[in-house]
């Protein structure tokens, strides 16, 4: 078959890829070809019948459906002609038999294709009399979605769309003529994590958000492209505001990131931004009464100038620090560190989540390599709650390319259901798991093989005799000729993290695919945090604090250098490394053990979007934008570098985070010219004259340069001069399709391929006690799913531990019954859940349910926990 | 423009991961399923749909398609009178039905309080030469006369075996 080939539609020549379908030929050639079932991401149908053409043959013409016949050699297609003119009429008429015209009332009037269509190519007069079907038109077809019966013109789509990409066939039709319905099986709605992607291929209004629905009309929307920050993926999307509130979100289509899909968080969890209960005005704490009271901007960054400058000069620069969310953009995080390193002079700065996480610099080689690669290895990421993009593009290459699948995970995951392997493991074996997968990999190889197994078994001393030797799973990696090993923040936390990561690269390398590893995160913009060196221990661009070179680089673009010695981690400013400290959108504080810590603290700054349990904390609390009203650029888990452009009105008084901090420096600086922080003259004092403040400076020495960013691109303009490989990410540059900084331009330094696994395995739970997985689960009780619509926030599961059926049979416990769950580190009740997915002698309690139970007992620190359920 | 590949080769090697032969048995399995508890309860739909490795929307959505498998319950008898043209010409199939409401109080598409039987209306039993005609469970009654009905119906009543 030739690979090229040319046809005639409607006397223009078009040449296209054998196997194309007329209908993509047609678009090609600049013809339209109207289409109802046809979609460019869903395999050909025919349902419709609207794309009708001419096909023109020797023996005169023939009717058929564009969308499913494909390009031959020759061909003669007409889409111009009488009949095909009178064909369109009759299907529309046919297709406007049942259907509503709720045009006015209906979410998609104003970009419904059958509307537009019916203008374009319809009769123009209806000639049906007779009654038309009358269906339910609000049919929940999950907690999320209504399907409105009368309207549907049985296309497909979702059904299709559904099957093909999230292989879920939840929607199916079902009777038969004039009575045929979309529907699902009773009792089980759709539940697909990006089901929410029908709404947007729905040709008509008969899939609605329940969450946006009623809130627009299509045309009166300023529509801005943005990027989600729900998860590392950073799909594309549209943010839709009318009079200051966003109302509602789509998918915007990038091919390398999100193809046109997007996941239900990311669509319909965005009431936090325009809640009722958002921050509208700063609060400080009034000296007298205790509590926070409003206040102005200049009071209350008067307030923190005064307080941590009071702090640094009566104990030093390492008596205060930052922790940040891993959340917010590049502008924010960087300048959250300058301000930390470059004024206060200390490296005390973190994420939630950061430097205990053995994370690697990279990211994910590339998005659109899981569609090239032929075995994906998952090690404790579970992609379909924490990154439900990624499970969709996972899905579409093991159903549609015959991928494999290697998960190794405490719980059987819902990818474990594909062809591959599934290997349980207990929280804390991991390391020696892989250790034991490379040596069976060497050993494989044969001699060499030999020695290195020789090696691993001496670095491994304790692992219990010779390891299983997984005959079936060494011969799937060897097997394997583009894998992916893709690692989460679960098994990467703590000195077992470290080890983990380390016997995966080995086993990596002994494949050959050393450099085919990734770590994907939690926080969505937890690349970009990284890569503005909002660590400890990290300068911006991965350099370490101790190197004099790049801390002089910095310098001259700071006029100070930061510090050479690293700075405290997040879980040591907690817990007490700490006199001052400032946080920037972080619920730290939900741990009634973190809020306990952070009351011990002389002062604390929070700046977010609500009245967190920490922002109650706090002396003063400072009211930040969320995402969607600030301009900045967040970088996802491939380094693409991503614009966030304002799309709505600041709420009340808020601030970007940038622009805060920016007006905090310059405060900072002011007081510094003057000599004195702790003293602050009031807001409305005159600025001291020029010449005052450079005698001051004069005698100072070397001074922080002024901070002078009038918007987040100028501060994304420096970025590109602290941070090499940011050097071209120009907003402009960026585009709205964003820019992948280069893993070769970062010499990721393989510091600890050789680091032994030092950890003794994790022993097997006594009889009674349960070894703790908190692996995360998609709808959880995270801080924007607390301030989400009713209708979202209903999702929110109670408090819950599940436990392996044939556990619960042998302790004898019902599920259903509420257990006290204790370990060394703390005890909840839990409702008992009966989970085959998790492993016998664990017991699975989500990351992030309401009151944290997990965390309570010690999950996320990346040690083994035993749990003794009563 | 762009193309997806994967739109251009639906059935690639792998492609829904369904086993097309066990997709194949899916109307036997249907057919068995409904022996059992007279029409086709969730559960047993469920069931099959696991068998199979199918979804139960896409064995509820096959199940409800063809009048011949039932998805609510019915009586032990089922009593389907033909409203197809030649039972339509020959006599009417609305007089055998509307004699058959009558006598046991039921309109088609009901059953007897009691649960014994279900009156239904179907299309065309491919037995035209011998209209107008019916079915009681799996057996066949042709060339109905009103005398006809009645000997059925009392040998019904009277707990008569059929099919
Ligand atoms: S609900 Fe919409 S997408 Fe689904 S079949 Fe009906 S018209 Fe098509
Ligand atoms: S997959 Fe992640 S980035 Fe994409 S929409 Fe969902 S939460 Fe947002
Ligand atoms: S678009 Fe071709 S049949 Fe529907
Ligand atoms: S029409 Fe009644 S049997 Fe054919």
């Amino acid at each position: 078959m030739p690979d090229q080939v040319t046809l005639t539609i409607d006397d223009v020549k078009v040449t296209v890829p054998a196997g194309t379908l007329v209908v993509d030929a047609a678009k090609a050639a600049g013809i339209d070809i109207p289409v109802f079932c046809s979609h460019p991401k869903l395999d050909p149908l025919g349902a419709c019948r609207m794309c009708l053409v001419e096909f023109v043959g020797s023996r005169g013409s023939r009717l058929d459906t564009a969308c499913t016949v494909r390009v031959a050699e020759g061909m003669a297609v007409r889409t111009n002609t009488e009949q095909v003119k009178a064909v369109r009429e009759a299907n529309l008429g046919f297709i406007l038999i049942n259907h509503p015209l709720d045009c006015p009332i209906c979410d998609k009037g104003g970009e419904c294709p059958l509307q537009d269509q019916t203008m374009a190519y319809g009769p123009g007069v209806s000639q049906f009399v007779e009654p038309k079907r009358h269906k339910n038109k609000r049919y929940p077809i999950s907690d999320l979605i209504l399907l409105d019966q009368e309207r549907c013109i049985l296309c497909w789509r979702c059904i299709r769309y559904l099957e093909e990409w999230e292989d879920k066939p939840q929607l199916g039709l079902f009777e038969r003529g004039g009575e045929t319905m979309i529907d699902t099986f009773p009792g089980q709605p759709v539940d697909a994590k990006t089901s929410g992607s029908i709404i947007d291929i729905c040709p008509v209004g008969a899939l609605t958000n329940r969450v946006a629905r009623f809130r627009y009309r299509p045309w009166e929307l300023k529509k801005t492209p943005s990027v989600c920050n729900h998860c590392p993926v950073g799909c594309n999307l549209r943010l839709d505001e009318r009079v200051h509130a966003l109302r509602r979100i789509v998918a915007r289509e990038n091919m390398a990131v999100n193809d046109e899909w997007i996941c239900d968080k990311g669509r319909f969890v965005h009431q936090f931004v325009d809640h009722p209960e958002r921050l509208k005005k700063p609060l400080v704490r009034d000296a007298q009464r205790g509590t926070l009271r409003e206040a102005t901007w200049d009071e209350a960054l008067d307030r923190v100038v005064e307080k941590l400058g009071a702090l640094v000069e009566a104990n030093g620069p390492n008596t205060v620090g930052g922790i940040a969310s891993p959340r917010v953009s590049n502008e924010a995080a960087y300048l959250f560190q300058k301000f930390f390193r470059a004024l206060v002079g200390t490296n005390n700065v973190d994420f939630a989540g950061g430097s205990a996480v053995r994370a690697w610099p990279t990211g994910l080689s590339a998005i659109t390599d899981i569609a090239r690669s032929d075995l994906i290895v998952l090690v404790g990421f579970d992609p379909s709650e924490a990154a439900p993009l990624l499970a969709v593009h996972i899905k579409r290459v093991v159903l549609r390319k015959g991928a494999k699948l290697l998960i190794i995970h405490p719980r059987r995951i819902e990818l474990a259901k594909y062809p591959g392997a599934y290997l349980p493991v207990l929280p804390g074996n991991e390391a020696a798991l892989l250790g034991e997968l490379a040596a069976a990999v060497q050993a494989s190889k044969g001699v060499r093989g030999q020695e290195a197994r020789g090696k691993q078994a001496a670095r491994n001393p304790q692992s219990p005799g010779p390891g299983p030797q997984y005959p079936d799973v060494v011969a799937l990696l060897a097997a394997a000729k583009s894998p992916l090993f893709i690692y989460g923040p679960d098994v990467a936390r703590g000195e077992r993290g470290r080890a983990t990561v380390a016997a995966l690269l080995n086993l990596a390398t002994a494949l050959g695919q050393g450099d085919k590893l990734a770590y994907i995160g939690a926080g969505a913009n937890e690349q970009g945090v990284r890569d503005m060196g909002l660590l400890p221990d990290t300068l911006p661009g991965y350099a370490p604090v101790s190197d004099a070179a790049v801390r002089e680089r910095l310098g001259k673009l700071w006029g100070l250098q930061p510090p050479a010695e690293a700075g405290q981690t997040c879980a040591r400013m907690i817990g007490g490394g700490v006199k001052g400290l400032f946080v920037m959108g972080d619920n730290l504080a939900a741990l009634p053990a973190v809020a306990e810590a952070l009351r011990k603290l002389d002062f604390l700054v929070v700046q977010d979007l609500f009245l967190t349990e920490t922002a109650q904390l706090a002396d003063v609390v400072l009211p930040a934008c969320s995402f969607a009203e600030a301009d900045g650029t967040y970088t996802n888990l491939e380094r693409r570098v991503q614009r966030g452009p304002q799309g709505i009105r600041a709420v009340g008084e808020s601030k970007a985070d940038w622009a805060i901090l920016t007006a905090l420096a310059e405060k900072w600086l002011a007081a510094e010219g003057r000599g004195d922080r702790s003293g602050v003259a009031p807001a409305a004092a005159p600025e001291l004259p020029d010449w005052k403040r450079k005698k001051r400076k004069a005698k100072t020495g070397p001074a922080a340069k002024p901070w002078n960013y009038p918007t987040a691109q100028s501060v994304l303009e420096e970025i590109g001069k602290a941070v090499p490989f940011y050097a071209t990410m120009r907003w402009e540059a960026l585009g709205e399709g964003g820019l992948q900084w280069s893993a070769r331009d970062l010499r990721v330094g393989v510091r600890d391929s050789g680091l032994s696994n030092t950890q003794s395995p994790t022993s097997n739970p006594r009889p009674g006690e349960f070894l703790l997985v908190s692996s995360p689960l998609f709808w959880d009780a995270s801080l924007f799913m607390q301030y989400a619509a009713d209708q979202v926030r209903q999702l929110i599961p109670a408090p819950f531990v599940a436990l392996n059926p044939a556990d619960l049979a042998t302790a004898k416990l019902a599920e259903g019954s509420q257990m006290t769950l204790t370990s060394p580190h703390g005890s909840v009740i839990l409702t008992l859940k009966a989970d085959a997915s998790v492993q016998p002698g664990t017991v699975w309690i989500p990351a992030t349910l309401p009151g944290l139970p997990a965390e309570t007992l010690g999950g996320g620190r990346g040690e083994p926990i035993s749990v003794v359920v009563r | 423009m762009t193309m997806d590949a994967a739109r251009q080769t639906p059935h690639a090697p792998g492609a829904g991961l369904v086993d097309p032969t066990k997709q194949a048995m899916l109307l036997s399995a249907l057919y068995l399923a409904q022996e059992q508890a007279g029409y086709l309860t969730p559960a047993a739909i469920e069931r099959v749909a696991q068998r199979l490795g199918l979804s139960p929307g896409q064995v509820y959505s096959v199940a409800s398609f063809y009048s011949l498998f039932r998805i609510e319950p019915v009586g032990r008898y089922v009593i389907q009178v033909c409203k197809g043209l030649s039972c339509y010409l020959c006599g009417g199939a609305e007089k055998v039905a509307d004699y058959i409401s009558a006598k046991l109080g039921i309109r088609p598409g009901e059953t007897t309080p009691d649960g014994r039987i279900t009156l239904e209306l179907v299309e065309c039993l491919a037995s035209c030469g011998t209209a107008p005609a019916m079915r009681i469970n799996d057996q066949l009654y042709e060339n109905l006369t009103l005398d006809a009905i009645d000997l059925a119906l009392e040998r019904l009543l009277e707990g008569g075996e059929h099919g």
